[in-house]
């Protein structure tokens, strides 16, 4: 067998002289190029694509007809099935169809250059036709199933390009993700056959939908055809043997679980399904699998105590009960010892008082802090798998527990408090996460031995090193504790290794090889379909691939640990992590790609998902005031951030433009040089552009640019953003309009702030101000910034019955998928982003008025302040109160009980009926982000010259509409209507006496004396105390005649110019904290 | 192998150390250990001994599927015999990744069959050895640029055409002439089907056996009260094993 035998082999198949002989020359062909790329070329070049694909295809068709036929005739009963699948004869087609899928598989595992002929060749729809169990044999449906593994492996190799339209990738999930074919794999996991083989095609087929399910259309298409359910199914049995509560002898018994090996192809399957969706899973978690095994909920009662019945606490044997962990011998006590997170968790968690264990807590004896609450048997089964497992089945466990918790803290269920679940995580998850991290380090000396390993270990170690930071970014993600309890495990230096390690120059093992003669060009044959013969382009070499998705990995990662404390982004930054950082921002240029894929190292510029991970990172070191001066300005990180807001990909734009957002703010040091490369005219421009999250975050940033900036530029950026725009973005989207009607008490606060997508909130710029001396206000609106403390507390959130689950995953879908629902949110977060906007454009150091002036000018006056006016006032009377607590627990009720944690002495407006009080419907007002935000603009109106004051006080229906919102539930916007009231009573100088007096008067008529001494009541304190000098000024107004203002002006004790105008920015500041946090 | 030095030693003093007593407290499940025997029939590929062994300890069957079980049988038998391209040929049925994506032991395989022939081809004083070098050059050569160990696997096996036939090698080249070699590479064969097709890649005793040990020498180091000795009661077996081969060979690694 020294020669060659392709050409022969090729001739048969072209001209086929006996179905044995095909065989014959397909086997010869297949163990020619097994192993061997220079002849799996020579194949190809030879034209053997096309004749592979007739003869898959001519098969396809017999075969399907046959089988079909003989399903009829004896396909009834499991039994029969399964001897159906020994049974049935292997004839001569079956095997010439079997071989040529394995040539295929061969071939693709060349890598993508041979990928492009054989799509040309139109290979793949024969294979996928062939997927259906009914009508393959289940010796060649595994082998397909292989083939088409290979395939989608091979793709993966595929080098970034612009051009992402003739991307391989798309072209195969696009053909996979059709009716027919899922429809095919949903059978093919729906087999209940115990044999190895139809586990192998479970398996693959999990695999399959790991490996391309991304997009929501996909996860979709798989939810409706039942594969999630079907997938879940397969879970609940394994889980099931887990069962405690099972009796013991049954183990080895008649069921229908899968192996456990096999486990981590179904987790991983499942988690692919259901990320990025609360739907999805939402669906897995009340699939009746999941109901039914882990007893979740319980009964009908529904009673918070339900779920520590017997049944569900046989599964808590299965994890470690953690007050068990103080025991000497335990490692994690060693390791945890403090317990100083928890602890610290144990304050946030004083408002939890939905729960009777918590408030039974004792923050004192720290060794007894020990609450019986157990987690729900589902996340108790997947932190027993995750321990137990290891590899593979160990992550993939992870994973999906970190997918299930963040759906836990949108839509909660009956979960644990936030301290359990925070305990359990960090004791029982993180350290095993943090372990495996540790393990994959490449620079450990075990990993140098990479080399040395059977390429199924090597697969595995590579999966690890690139998946476990991963599943580490979202099991932390926006938890402080959590992050607390990952750096303490000592994490962060190993990260900035690995990060480091993923620039090393990659030794290229792949040499070329040798040939015994030289190759002379190959002739070719006209009548070959060229196409089908031209190999590809070369792909990335499989080692560049893994460097780049290991760097994503520990990018991400590094920004869920940087996401919210500046000591860790210290950390960062004295790990030496900033000039990795930047070097992750360098993108991939056209230049680098027409490099060969041999001289193709890691440090050439980096593929999308890394620039994106590296922003994340950027965008939370500079949270931190004190790195953003220091480290990030020495490390000159402006410019490659500016140079991203110009990428050809969108989602590197938005990325890049949520880092800018906070380059640009008024403390950064990098502002003028942003400025100067021409920042505002790009973001302007992207303000203009059809994605939503680029308009979105240009405006942020633009708004926060404004702040401080002189007034020509101010009016500059006015004029590039145009008001007409401005105008159009205040208005809010025409659909939003029609969608206000539907009084879902979506456009309530917590509706705004509850975004779909908890992932957005994460991303959501925000600047933490350290400076700050952290006032109430400041914890507030730290409350605010964590999603879960309010849904916990969301009433009715313990869904039981069935019709419950079935309404309950309405709300969900109608939340995820009501597009005119999404559209509104979408508008109210833009709309509060304009307002924003002129607040920040008006503002100025001196209080000139200049600004405000300009503004009105451009603004058109009236249309301005009915613009203002119409974010005041309740929308159209026709928004009724009957729905609202259908859908969404409004405002009105919901919010005093969850807002403040103080509620209970909130005595005056919150009682939590309000239907006997004479409270405004406050659901049937405009978003109260969008309240706040346009009070905060009449704050600074008041604050301008005197005459502003007084256009303001004129404009009657406006200051009517503000009145009732001086007892709105939120101190959020009592608050600016104290500084309101105060900004209007001020006097400027002795001659603006008697027009101050005037105004004084004129609020006085219109209520708002009244007003003001409601809030000089009010429970919180700045509230109150802001309204106490307001009250004052206007008892002095009011109260002494027109001479004795200036005895008012005379004594300044609480509203001299200083403490006025300091008070007012410092309130600026402070809430933009609260804007920047969201 | 550490354990059958521990093994030798004296016999357990008469009085039973209290760690005995707990071991023979201990009743293993009967349906465990039979499912550890069918895992280790089925992983070494006895089909027909594993299917009387289920038919008596009344272990359900249906893990033993004859085709995949006897697939492997009839490889190792293959590589045990030296024909290498029917092996090669059948590995390549079963599912072409195996060797496709595993260079190192496609090269072993391709470098037994080199040795095959070159053995055939030196074994007439007259016959031509063209065969052996156009196989080298056309199967072997082009792999072997690529990787160091490839290179000298493949030099060293070249030599053996000036030495051969000989009575008197050199160990190292003595070693590629010998069974062992082959068997070695069937057993990594078996392996690899194995974990193509999902399975573990050897049977479960053998992890059982190693935490069994881990377990002892980390018990001895913590200073745990041990019996002086724990035998297995493997030992003798083992070494018999050795003597002759399959069983024993995957356990020496």
């Amino acid at each position: 067998m020294g020669r060659s035998t392709i050409p022969p082999a090729l001739l048969e198949l072209a001209n086929p002289s006996s179905p044995e002989a095909q065989v014959r020359a397909l086997r010869n062909l297949k163990n020619e190029i097994v192993g061997h790329e220079q002849r799996k070329e020579l194949a190809v070049v030879h034209g053997v694509v096309r004749p592979l694909a007739g003869l898959l295809r001519t098969e396809t068709r017999k075969g399907g007809k046959r089988r079909r036929g003989g399903g009829v005739a004896n396909g009834s009963g499991r039994e029969r099935e399964e001897e159906r699948e020994t049974v049935v004869e292997w004839t001569g087609e079956d095997e010439l169809r079997f071989q040529a899928t394995l040539v295929v598989g061969s071939l693709a595992n060349g890598g993508p250059a041979f990928i492009t002929p054989l799509l040309a060749g139109d290979v793949l729809p024969p294979l996928l036709e062939a997927l259906s169990p009914n009508e393959s044999p289940s010796k060649l449906l595994v082998t397909t199933l292989r083939t088409l593994n290979q395939i989608v492996d091979a793709v993966a190799q595929e080098k970034p390009f612009w051009d992402s339209s003739s991307l391989l990738s798309l072209s195969v999930t696009h053909q996979i993700y059709t009716k027919p074919v899922v429809e095919s794999l949903a059978e093919v996991l729906a087999q209940t056959s115990r044999s190895r083989t139809v586990y192998q095609q479970i398996s693959s087929a999990a695999q399959l939908i790991t490996k391309t399910c991304q997009e929501e259309g996909q996860k979709k298409m798989l939810l409706d055809a039942g594969v999630l359910d079907l997938l879940t199914a397969k879970m609940a049995a394994i889980a099931a043997l887990d069962d405690p509560s099972r009796r013991p002898d049954s183990r080895h018994g008649h069921t229908e679980a899968l192996p456990r090996s096999y486990l981590p192809e179904i987790l991983e399957a499942i988690s692919a399904i259901i990320k990025d969706s609360h739907y999805n899973t939402a669906r897995f978690v009340y699939s009746q699998h999941i109901q039914s095994l882990f007893a979740w909920p319980k009964g009908a009662s529904g009673t918070y105590e339900g779920y520590t019945g017997p049944q569900a606490s046989s599964w808590d044997k299965l994890i470690p009960r953690l007050q068990t962990l103080q025991s000497k011998s335990d490692p994690y006590t060693k390791s945890w010892p403090a317990l100083g997170s928890f602890a610290s968790s144990a304050g946030e968690g004083g408002s939890y008082t939905r729960l009777p264990s918590m408030e039974t807590l004792q923050p004192s004896s720290s060794r007894n802090i020990i609450s019986d609450e157990s987690e729900t048997p589902l996340f108790t089964w997947l932190m027993f798998a995750a321990r137990r497992g290891e590899g593979r089945e160990r992550l993939a466990a992870c994973w999906l527990l970190a997918l299930l918790k963040k759906f836990g803290e949108r839509w909660s269920l009956s979960d644990p408090s936030k301290p359990t679940r925070e305990r359990h995580f960090s004791y029982l998850v993180i350290p095993l996460v943090v372990k495996m991290i540790e393990e994959a380090n490449p620079n450990t000396r075990y990993m140098e031995k990479i080399h040395m390993l059977d390429p199924a270990d090597r697969e595995e170690m590579r999966f690890v090193l690139e998946r476990s930071p991963l599943v580490l970014a979202e099991l932390i993600a926006s938890n402080k504790t959590l992050q607390s309890a990952a750096v303490d495990a000592k994490i962060l230096p190993v990260l900035i290794q690995i990060l480091k390690k993923s620039f090393d120059p990659i030794t290229t093992s792949t040499k070329p090889l040798w040939q015994p003669r030289s190759s002379a060009p190959a002739v070719r044959d006209p009548m070959i379909d060229a196409a089908s013969s031209t190999l590809g382009r070369p792909g990335l070499g499989v080692d560049i691939v893994h460097a780049y998705k290991y760097r994503e990995s520990a990018l991400l990662a590094l920004a869920a640990i940087a996401d919210s404390q500046d000591g860790f982004r210290k950390l960062i930054i004295e790990m030496g992590g900033a000039p990795l950082i930047i070097d992750s921002l360098v993108p991939f240029t056209s230049d680098s790609q027409s490099a060969g894929a041999n001289s193709m190292t890691a440090k050439d510029g980096n593929p999308e998902a890394v620039l994106i991970a590296a922003c994340k990172v950027t965008r939370s070191l500079s949270r931190s005031v004190s790195v953003l001066r220091t480290s990030l300005i020495d490390h000159g990180i402006a410019q490659p951030v500016f140079d991203l807001l110009t990428h050809p990909k969108v989602k590197v734009q938005v990325a890049a433009t949520e880092v800018i957002t906070n380059l640009v703010l008024e403390v950064s040091p990098m502002r003028t040089e942003i400025i100067e490369a021409g920042a505002l005219e790009t973001l302007c421009e992207h303000c203009r552009s059809a994605n939503f999250d680029l308009r979105y975050g240009s405006l942020w940033a633009l708004k926060h640019l404004c702040l401080g900036l002189p007034p020509q530029m101010r009016k500059k950026c006015l004029d590039t953003l145009e008001v007409g725009w401005l105008k159009q973005v205040l208005n809010g989207e025409p659909s939003s309009k029609a969608a206000s009607s539907a009084p879902l008490g979506m456009g309530t606060p917590n509706a705004a702030g509850e975004q779909v997508d908890i992932l957005n909130a994460v991303d959501d710029p925000h600047m933490d101000v350290d400076e700050e001396p952290s006032s109430s206000e400041d914890e507030d609106t730290m409350t605010d910034s964590i999603p879960s403390l309010r849904r916990h507390q969301r009433p009715g959130s313990r869904y039981t019955s069935a019709t419950n689950i079935r309404d309950r995953l309405q709300q969900i879908k109608s939340d995820e998928h009501d597009t005119s629902l999404s559209n509104e949110r979408d508008d109210i977060r833009i709309q509060e982003q304009a307002l924003d906007f002129v607040r920040n454009f008006i503002t100025e150091e001196k209080a000139s008025g200049d600004m405000i002036d300009h503004l009105l000018n451009e603004f058109n006056r009236t249309e301005f302040f009915e613009l203002l006016d119409s974010k005041l006032r309740p929308k159209n009377a026709a928004a009724s109160s009957t729905t609202t607590s259908q859908t969404a627990p409004s405002t009105g009720t919901s919010a005093p009980s969850y807002w403040s944690p103080s509620s209970s002495r909130l005595s005056p407006f919150s009682t939590t009926h309000p239907q006997p009080a004479p409270q405004p419907n406050w659901a049937a007002y405009p978003a109260t982000d969008l309240i706040i935000a346009t009070l905060y603009i009449l704050v600074h109106l008041a604050n301008g010259r005197p005459s502003h004051r007084s256009l303001l006080i004129s404009q009657t229906p406006l200051m009517a509409h503000i009145l009732p919102l001086l007892s709105h539930p939120r101190r959020d916007v009592r608050l600016p209507c104290a500084w309101f009231i105060n900004n209007l009573v001020w006097e400027e100088d002795s001659s603006d006496a008697g027009p101050t007096r005037e105004r004084a008067l004129q609020l006085r008529n219109l209520g708002f004396e009244e007003g003001a001494r409601g809030l000089g009541r009010d429970i919180d304190l700045d509230v109150r105390e802001r309204a106490k000098t307001a009250v004052e000024q206007l008892g002095k107004l009011l109260g002494a005649g027109v001479g004795a203002g200036g005895v008012g002006y005379g004594s300044p004790g609480h509203f001299g110019e200083g403490s006025g105008l300091g008070g007012l920015r410092g309130l600026g500041g402070a809430h933009r904290g609260s804007w920047a946090r969201e | 192998m550490s354990s059958s030095t521990v093994s030798v030693s004296v016999p357990t003093p008469t009085q039973q150390h209290p760690f005995q007593r707990k071991i023979d407290e201990i009743k293993p499940s009967k349906p465990d250990i039979d499912f550890l025997v069918m895992d280790y029939l089925i992983s070494h590929g006895y089909p027909r001994t594993a299917a009387k062994f289920a038919k008596e300890a009344g272990v359900p069957t249906h893990l033993i599927e004859e085709e995949s079980i006897e697939a492997r049988v009839e490889i190792r038998h293959a590589i045990h015999k030296g024909d290498i391209d029917t092996a090669i040929n059948q590995i390549n049925d079963l599912d072409p990744q195996i060797l496709d994506r595993n260079p190192a032991l496609h090269f072993a395989l391709l470098r037994l069959q080199l040795i095959e022939l070159i053995r055939n081809c030196t074994s007439v004083p007259t016959s031509d050895i063209t065969p052996a070098i156009n196989f080298a050059s056309s199967q072997l050569a082009p792999r072997a640029a690529t990787n160091e160990s490839f290179l000298k696997d493949l030099e060293l096996t070249m030599t053996l055409l000036i030495f051969l036939p000989s009575n008197d090698l050199q160990p190292q080249l003595a070693e590629l002439l010998k069974p062992e070699l082959r068997q070695q590479v069937a057993a990594k064969v078996n392996e690899a089907i194995l974990t193509s097709t999902g399975a573990r890649g050897e049977a479960r005793i053998y992890s059982l056996y190693r935490a069994r040990q881990w377990s002892e020498i980390r018990a001895r180091e913590a200073g745990k009260d041990l019996p002086a000795s724990l035998p297995l009661g493997l030992e003798p077996s083992l070494v018999q094993a050795n003597g002759h081969g399959e069983a024993g060979d995957v356990m020496v690694q």
